[in-house]
């Protein structure tokens, strides 16, 4: 995955979409997703929680304000029924 | 009985007092020596450095380190019937056992706890004072689960024989590390990896011993068999899996299943 590039103040929507070793798409038992700032601060959020949305089966997104310069990092992690986990940054650019 | 030795003591030999306590502060060996049977839990209290079982001990109760225990070992011909919890401050846990001085294994019947740096599980085998062979079968037997807290850098176990684990590997550090005879009849799951990307777990055995994986098995797993030995997975559910091996085949017994999220990032709709 390229790592993607945007300006300080833009909302980044974070997707997700979840399969089964069939590449067909499935519903974990819980989904999350932890974002880490570039000063190193994580949060994470999850499905459960509401901030975590879902489009469709298997299909999440969370939205992000890219509100600090630097490189974020995210994590996209599912626990119990159709457990996985990756991860993936961008880079977000200061105001010129 | 009960027997609490003054703070300050620096050594520590005691058999038959029963519960045992050992000083605060002063003990920078408790050192559990000969023949004999502890009945109640022994806990190591802050300031303990070491506590070592260096002869054939049987203790049937749970043992504990206190804060600031840096080593607790476990070697020769114990068996310990209750659990072993390495408590926040304690820098390593190791259990061996070596057939050259005579032992046949160790045994832990309840579960291996640790808050720890790391872990370390090591059981002898073979000709190891290089005069007369040993033939002993050494094994180093935990009965329940090893737990390894979130403090713990690494996990490692290494066998010449047999290590075994009827229940589960639990554990959230950075690495785990599997070396030699390792059978596992529970499940291995490496947990809280948030911040740990690039953190593996390794099942590497060694010639003529195998490695079982009996159920699941969850977050990155490489698999490198060595010359003689088997790989078998009965069911292996993983995040990423990568197997290699030196002609001898992986045995499947079950389905391998690999869940994978495909990611995607792109600017919000406004």
């Amino acid at each position: 995955m390229d790592i993607e590039t945007y300006e300080i103040g833009q909302l980044v929507r974070l997707t997700a979409a979840f399969t089964n070793a069939a590449d067909r798409p499935i519903d974990p038992s819980e989904v999350s997703v932890t974002v880490t700032t570039p000063a190193g601060n994580a949060t994470t959020s999850t499905y459960a929680g509401g901030s975590v949305k879902k489009d469709s089966v298997g299909h999440y997104h969370f939205d992000q304000s890219a509100d600090v310069a630097g490189t974020w990092r995210f994590r996209w992690f599912s626990t119990g029924s159709g457990q996985a986990a990756s991860h993936g940054e961008f880079i977000v650019q200061p105001a010129e | 009985m009960s027997y609490t030795p003054p703070d300050g003591s620096s050594v520590v030999i005691a058999f038959g007092q029963t519960p045992y306590t050992p000083p605060n502060g002063g003990g920078f060996v408790i050192s559990l020596g000969g023949t004999g049977a502890i009945t109640a839990a022994i806990t190591a209290q802050d300031g303990a450095d070491e506590i070592t079982f260096a002869a054939t001990s049987t203790i049937h109760a749970d043992m504990a380190t206190g804060d600031g225990a840096d080593t607790v070992s476990s070697s020769l011909d114990n068996n310990l019937t209750g659990a072993i919890v390495a408590q926040d401050g304690a820098e390593l846990f190791i259990a061996y056992a070596d057939p050259a001085i005579g032992a046949d294994g160790l045994a832990i019947d309840g579960y291996l706890a640790g808050g720890i740096a790391s872990v370390a599980i090591e059981a002898l085998g073979g000709d190891t004072d290089g005069e007369e062979e040993q033939s002993a079968v050494v094994s180093v037997r935990i009965g329940a689960s090893v737990v390894v807290a979130d403090s713990a850098d690494t996990f490692e176990a290494s066998a010449e024989s047999v290590i075994v684990v009827h229940g589960s590997l639990i554990e959230s550090a950075d690495g785990v590390e599997l070396l030699g005879g390792v059978a596992i009849s529970g499940s291995i799951e490496a947990q809280d990896l948030l911040d740990q990307f690039e953190a593996a777990l390794y099942v590497v055995p060694i010639e003529n011993v195998g490695i079982q994986i009996k159920t699941s098995l969850v977050t990155r797993l490489n698999l490198a068999s060595g010359v003689n030995s088997d790989v078998t997975i009965g069911s292996a559910l993983a995040y990423r899996v990568s197997i290699a091996h030196e002609g001898i085949p992986v045995v499947e017994t079950g389905s391998m299943l690999a869940n994978r999220i495909t990611l995607g990032i792109l600017p919000a709709p406004r």
